[in-house]
């Protein structure tokens, strides 16, 4: 089973023994850290902790995890900032945890390239879930082959590898915008609405003020870039959902 | 229309300017006519004038005369003729002495002067030497005040100079008095804009009159309005992270004590994750309140059609009403938009509905009507609950008001929706009303200014 999923790090060696998951929560709260350890081990995964900014940013491009949960009130280095330095380095996958309840910052966290945001306080099987719904397309991976690659016009993506590229170019996408982009071209042509696609990609039902997963389209949409013909790559159907439409023929 | 009061101040400096310049030259014209000193001068000038001519004439003949006046002519501008006493042409040239004037003079023996137009005529009775009477006859320019003197263009120039320098003058002075005002104005509306880190130019801090004192007081109250509202910000955030933190302790504890608690503490378990939630809830909600009463403007400004939101959240409380059997349902068909914060206008709504769902008898319906009349959309909740007493109608918009037969505690509202609903009107530039409905029921109005239709 691959275990960890790096793009900075292609050359990493997919490890062949079946290990838990390890987890790096970045809190300062360290009761808090421990109960979520309690709760989460015997689920399978590995739980350690960075209890500042700076010890959490260095351990986070490490490498050596498949999922950072990151709060975003920090001593030293707020969260935010973490996330940033973090992202020039690493397509790990980030949950964000959000005690001031204020939509911005969890705006901000996705757009900065967050995959998803849980407020504080938190339910903990909310908190397993959604550590579930992120991992579950990175575990995948390891069972496709390269038959498995799409193609749609310019862009081509592997699921097998977790990597896609753009006219020969590679595009780092977070896991989420991975997943999303893997929907989306698997839907090439037709509408994807956006209940199916929140829970194909976010493993959960969409309130009515959650701007999350548009926030993951635009993200994809700003990587991706324009198509050579001008049109968008990602079409928004108002009320619907999200298209990738076919104009440009594509070789499947 | 920023600068209206530079504007009054300088137009009003100028023209007063202007008038004082043209008061002064007509007082000074006016002086000249009637100015006796001036006028016996004059007299004095034009009795030498004639005794001297008379005397020439005597002594050297008319041809003589005749020269003395053209100098007299070329050196003074003054036109004269010297007549004999029974009104003969003897020297000089005047084109038609005025006959009364002559007359007078005659008669008085005295010099006589009249003003016409730019000249001055006078005439002077003499005697020679030799006891010989004449009369002297002269046409002198006037010597108009300096202002009214050279040709029209000079005129012009002069006055378009005036004017000019004048006006420079005004707007320096203009500038002067109002440059503080204008800062101050531009300060203080920021600062109610929300900005509270304007101040007011700080180089007018160093002018040591009134208006000096006036930008250093206003930046000093700007100052402790940013510092009260640095540290609410401050605390609020200190507030929501304190409480929170505990209550996620608790939440991840009680998840791990359902998995390690037997079946009969499911109960009691269920009852904490109730009340944690809604201790959260709560403390989400006086965050909000808190916040939103800080602003003066919505913190955004997107189109909302009230149709489509209406709509979603009726959906959403519908789910919550189906456990008591109620149904909630959007009434009318019509749709009005409304300019500002999405996120805000929807708890604003969702609070009212919600606390009807909250007091709805079982099996009953909740009415959501939108009504969009002229300027202003009109939402209005209504449920067949018990209603409120009309006493306390206008109470209920109070954060954590209680009604007097406690209610509100048995069905476990957090006691702030509404008031939430009232600041997030206000911030909409609308507002809310409560009032009873027949034959029982609460029916909440929320008033809001439709977006323009552009």
């Amino acid at each position: 089973m691959l275990v960890t999923y790096l793009n900075c790090q292609p050359e990493i060696e997919p490890s062949a023994t079946i290990a838990m998951e390890r987890i790096l929560i970045v809190d300062d709260d360290v009761d808090l850290y421990q109960l979520v350890t309690q709760f989460l081990e015997p689920e399978g995964f590995q739980v350690e902790a960075a209890h500042d900014g700076p010890k959490g940013l260095e351990r986070a491009v490490s490498g050596d995890y498949s999922l950072i949960v990151l709060d975003l009130m920090l001593p030293d280095m707020g969260g935010l900032e973490v996330l940033r330095n973090l992202r020039l380095k690493s397509n790990v996958p980030v949950l964000i945890l959000t005690a001031r309840g204020e939509d911005i910052d969890r705006i901000v966290g996705l757009e900065i390239g967050a995959d998803d945001y849980l407020p504080k306080p938190f339910n903990p099987r909310e908190l397993l879930a959604r550590i579930r719904a992120i991992l579950r397309r990175t575990r995948e991976a390891a069972t496709r082959g390269p038959d498995d690659k799409l193609k749609v016009g310019d862009v081509e993506l592997d699921p097998g590898t977790r990597k896609v590229q753009r006219a020969g170019e590679k595009v780092e996408l977070t896991a989420v915008e991975f997943n999303l982009l893997e929907q989306l071209l698997r839907s090439a042509g037709r509408v994807v609405e956006r209940e199916n696609l929140a829970q194909e990609v976010l493993g959960r039902k969409l309130s009515a003020l959650d701007r999350s997963l548009d926030v993951h389209v635009s993200n994809l949409r700003k990587k991706l870039g324009d198509r050579s013909d001008g049109e968008e790559r990602i079409q928004t159907i108002r009320g619907v959902g999200y298209i990738y439409p076919l104009a440009e023929k594509s070789a499947n | 229309m920023m600068r209206s009061i530079f504007l009054k101040i300088f137009l009003w400096f100028w023209l007063t300017m202007v008038l004082i310049a043209l008061a002064f030259a007509v007082v000074l014209n006016l002086e000249s006519e009637v100015n006796p000193t001036r006028q016996s001068l004059t007299g004095d000038a034009v009795a030498l004038y004639a005794s001297s001519a008379a005397e020439v004439f005597e002594r050297h003949g008319a041809q003589a005369a005749s020269d003395f006046l053209r100098q007299l002519n070329q050196s003074s501008h003054i036109r004269a003729v010297l007549l004999s006493d029974d009104l003969h042409n003897l020297a000089g040239d005047l084109a038609n002495p005025d006959s009364d004037l002559l007359a007078q003079a005659k008669s008085t023996g005295q010099t006589q002067i009249e003003m016409h137009g730019n000249f001055a005529f006078a005439v002077a009775p003499t005697q020679s030497v030799s006891g010989k009477r004449y009369l002297f006859a002269a046409e002198l320019p006037r010597r108009a005040p300096g202002i009214f003197r050279g040709t029209l263009r000079q005129q012009l120039l002069r006055w378009t100079l005036a004017v000019l320098i004048s006006g420079m003058v005004c707007y320096a002075l203009t500038r002067y008095l109002t440059y503080p005002v204008l800062r101050l104005r531009s300060a203080a509306s920021s600062i109610a804009a929300g900005d509270f880190a304007a101040r007011a130019a700080p180089g007018l801090g160093s002018r040591r009159d009134e208006m000096g004192e006036l930008v250093r007081d206003f930046n000093q109250m700007a100052e402790r309005i940013q510092r009260l509202m640095d540290a609410q910000q401050q605390l609020l955030r200190d507030i929501s992270h304190e409480l929170r933190s505990p209550l996620a302790r608790l939440n991840v504890a009680l998840g791990l004590a359902r998995k390690w608690a037997g079946e009969q503490a499911t109960s009691a378990l269920d009852r904490i994750e109730q009340e944690s939630e809604r201790l959260n809830e709560m403390i989400g909600r006086l965050l909000t309140l808190a916040r939103v009463k800080a602003l003066v403007d919505p913190p955004q400004h997107v189109t909302v059609s009230l149709r489509a939101l209406l709509d979603q959240i009726a959906q959403d409380a519908g789910f919550e009403a189906s456990a008591k059997h109620c149904q909630v349902h959007v009434e009318g068909a019509e749709d009005c938009e409304v300019r500002g914060s999405h996120e805000l206008l929807h708890s604003a709504i969702e609070n009212v509905v919600r606390n009807s769902v909250r007091y709805a008898p079982p099996e009953s319906n909740i009415q959501i009507e939108l009504r969009c009349d002229g300027k202003l959309s009109r939402v209005v909740v209504r449920d067949h609950g018990p209603g409120v007493p009309e006493a306390e109608l206008s109470k209920i918009f109070r954060p954590f008001y209680r009604l007097s037969d406690a209610r509100e505690h048995r069905s476990g509202g957090t006691g702030i929706g509404l008031a939430i609903t009232q600041e997030v009107a206000r911030l909409h530039g609308g507002s809310v009303s409560a009032r009873n409905a027949q034959p029982h029921g609460l029916m909440v109005e929320i008033e809001l200014p439709r977006a323009s239709v552009s």
